[in-house]
């Protein structure tokens, strides 16, 4: 009927089954109405919360704003000005750097703890328990609880390492180490990833294991070829999360070495907080947000991308 | 609609028809206080309100004045409840998005009142303090000027402190074979002191410092920058002036500890131990043997360590001569208050004879009036004498601490990692002054051109 209809209005038919897929009948409409209904607080929350800001800070980023004051436009300045700032350029180097040991380093660590945890441990379920707690300590509280950690004269780990005769590490003071500390600090906080491996470890068949055995392979080959293929859709998740939360990375640095010692731990989150909040200068704060956005998304696809390679789903390659 | 059972589409009718009313009373105005009209002197608030109090200080001597004033208060004014938001004031971003979300202090206490009346976020009080009857020629002039910008005044001072102080352990002194009573009187000596009284384990730890530059007053640049001889603002050209031979006199002298003790082995002795005054300080943990300081100093002391044995001198100076900065804290009204009236009739009151007393028998501060100043006895506090007998009417030179000025964070947070990064071999003097000058120099034109 779409057809005779279509050829009455001199419409071609395969435009016209186009149209037709996209026109919805009552019922459809009555649906789609209730649908949203039900999803409206969602909805007027996303708006209002989320969409709102984003595009109130895209807007903001092509201003000179300090909140005070209504915006002036300066279109594209403040992005000309943040790639020649070399505070912006200080600050992107230690966010990657940051996301480059620390992702990998929580994955491995996440994955090394669930494979532990796996076997058939005493007090499994107490140990679990142990190993999650760090993830969900308040990070204020890690942060203070590390600070005594990595002082340089009564902190744990100097102390046995003097008790050793070994000299103490500048954990905090020294540009070299600051910013391994802090990765060591979100290795300590593992749980998370070691929950999720945990689940994708436990789906995966014991008939696998046992054919494997059958063929010969030892423990490492079972690991290699059977464990960790099929786990490469939470190791894909566990480092898709890891990298956004690595890349807006705030938290424990403020609160330990506000960007200390020499701007060696100011990530672009602690750039972005003291240009905005501190120096009044919210329009060239919000353009450094969408460039951090904008790498966001593009690592993240760049994950995505290169996951049809190694993330194997039920066996089957994507 | 009155059937035994409820259909889907009535539900959804009546979901929709909750929905939109929670909404609409969600969206309601809140009702605003009715304003107070009484006089600026202790008139009792039609009705009932409660008026917030910002202040900068926590749970210390300055907090529990401010807490026993505002008690007073409402002693006097029954139906006006003043809540003091304890360590409420102390950043400049809390103040900010505070007034930029439209819901501000009724009263702050001010740190960066520059910053603020640029862009127009406090109340001018001109006229407020003229209707007041306030003497402003009692007040120093130093003091009004601090919370002074484009000719008129944002704030009312409250509380004064005299700067550019350096205070020492006695006993420290003595254990490092210094005497004791001597403080240094010159940059040289200064050095000096501080390498005798600094101890390094076999690692280069840092156990015991004889000064921190940084430390105290001294992470202010305005008080290297005046103890060079220089003069860190031009405030005729609204300029900070930074690239200049004195601040790099300051920057090189200041470095000369970095160099002596290891940019890593500060660092960490930083982590290691609190700053300033207090019971985790360094100072009051008795492992620095200086600290560059201000007035409040002996009230403090008296308070968290009384037992410490501390002298008090004028800051050295590479010009030799005695050079007293002007500091303390005073009281603004931000802008779309609910009651500017209240706000002004408390302010007045905190800084009437009544709120000066209890300042100084909780805290041993005082108002930076000098008729006030005229009657005060320091017996009981050790070492206040020295502040008020020769801090003020010794000095050679007379300026303000500065750091009420706009931009003067951004200034500031740029020293003291300037100052790292030289000693970490990462710049050169001049390379760095010269920066340090361009991006504030940027930052002030930007500011001001959204004026």
């Amino acid at each position: 009927m779409a057809d005779s209809q279509s050829l009455r209005q001199g419409i071609p038919g395969n435009l016209a089954r186009k149209k037709q897929q996209w026109r919805l009948t009552v019922l459809e409409r009555r649906e789609l109405f209730k649908a949203l209904l039900f999803i409206s607080p969602w909805l007027m929350g996303f708006l209002a919360f989320q969409l709102y800001p984003i595009l109130s800070s895209l807007y903001y980023s092509l201003t000179a704003y300090d909140v005070l004051r209504p915006p002036v436009f300066v279109g594209l300045e403040n992005y000309q000005e943040l790639f020649q700032d070399r505070f912006f350029v200080n600050a992107l180097y230690n966010t990657l750097y940051y996301t480059l040991f620390a992702v990998p380093g929580g994955v491995v660590v996440g994955f090394a703890l669930a494979s532990l945890l796996n076997t058939n441990l005493y007090l499994r379920s107490v140990l679990r328990t142990i190993y999650y707690l760090p993830a969900i300590v308040p990070q204020f509280i890690s942060a203070m609880v590390w600070l005594w950690i990595y002082n340089t004269q009564y902190g744990l780990i100097n102390v046995f390492l003097a008790s050793y005769g070994l000299k103490g590490i500048p954990w905090l003071s020294s540009t070299t180490w600051s910013k391994p500390s802090l990765i060591l600090i979100s290795l300590w906080a593992s749980g998370t990833t070691m929950v999720i491996f945990l689940a994708a470890l436990q789906d995966v068949p014991k008939e696998l294991y046992e054919a494997a055995r059958l063929d010969g392979a030892n423990s490492l080959q079972e690991l290699r070829h059977v464990t960790v293929p099929l786990v490469t859709p939470a190791i894909l998740f566990n480092a898709l999360i890891s990298i956004i939360g690595a890349l807006q990375y705030f938290s424990i640095a403020w609160i330990m070495t506000e960007g200390g010692p020499q701007r060696s731990t100011e990530f672009l989150g602690l750039y972005l907080y003291r240009s905005a909040f501190a120096f009044f200068r919210m329009g060239y704060a919000s353009a450094v947000a969408w460039v951090l956005l904008a790498l966001t998304v593009v690592i993240a696809l760049l994950v995505f991308r290169t996951s049809a390679h190694w993330v194997y789903y039920g066996g089957e390659k994507l | 609609m009155f059937r035994n059972h409820v259909s889907r589409r009535d539900f959804l009718r009546l979901a929709l028809v909750g929905t939109g009313a929670a909404a609409l009373a969600g969206c309601q105005a809140a009702v605003v206080p009715t304003q107070q009209t009484g006089s600026a002197t202790g008139a009792v608030a039609a009705e009932a309100m409660t008026l917030d109090w910002w202040i900068v200080w926590g749970e210390d001597v300055f907090g529990d004045a401010c807490r026993q004033i505002a008690g007073l208060y409402h002693e006097a004014n029954p139906n006006v409840e003043v809540k003091v938001g304890l360590g409420a004031s102390g950043s400049v971003e809390k103040i900010m998005t505070a007034v930029a979300g439209g819901v501000p202090p009724d009263i702050t206490e001010l740190g960066p009142v520059g910053e603020l009346a640029m862009r127009k976020a406090l109340v001018p009080l001109d006229e407020l303090i003229a209707a007041s009857g306030i003497d402003l020629n009692d007040i120093w002039e130093a003091s009004i000027k601090r919370g002074s910008w484009a000719g008129q005044i944002y704030w009312l001072p409250f509380q004064a402190d005299y700067t550019s102080a350096l205070m020492w352990d006695k006993e420290i002194f003595q254990q490092a074979g210094l005497d004791p009573e001597q403080p240094p009187t010159s940059w040289e000596e200064m050095r000096a002191y501080s390498d005798q009284a600094t101890q390094q384990d076999d690692s280069g730890n840092v156990t015991q410092i004889g000064l921190r530059p940084l430390d105290g007053i001294g992470v202010f640049a305005g008080t290297w920058c005046h103890a060079a001889g220089g003069t860190l603002y031009d405030e005729e050209n609204l300029k900070y002036n930074l690239d200049t031979p004195e601040m790099a006199d300051a920057v090189n002298y200041i470095l000369g500890y970095y160099q002596q003790y290891g940019v890593e082995n500060l660092a960490a002795f930083s982590t290691n131990v609190g700053g300033w005054q207090g019971a985790d300080s360094a100072f009051n943990r008795r492992v620095q043997a200086m600290l560059i300081n201000g007035s409040w100093a002996p009230g403090v002391q008296l308070d968290v360590a009384p037992e410490q044995k501390v002298g008090y001198t004028f800051l050295p100076t590479k010009t030799g001569k005695k050079v007293q900065l002007i500091g303390g804290h005073g009281n603004g009204i931000p802008t779309a208050v609910k009651a500017p009236d209240a706000s002004w009739d408390f302010m007045h009151f905190v800084n009437s004879q009544t709120g000066a007393e209890v300042l100084w028998d909780i805290a041993k501060a005082h108002p930076p009036a000098k008729s006030w100043v005229a009657t005060l006895d320091p017996s009981g506090v050790p070492g206040l004498e020295w502040f008020l007998q020769h801090a003020y009417n010794d000095a050679d030179e007379q300026g303000y601490l500065q750091e009420t000025l706009p931009l003067h964070d951004l200034m500031n947070s740029h020293f003291g990692s300037m100052i790292e990064e030289i000693a970490a071999g990462q710049k050169q003097v001049a390379e760095a002054l010269a920066e340090w000058q361009s991006i504030v120099d940027t930052a002030f034109e930007e500011a001001k051109q959204a004026a």
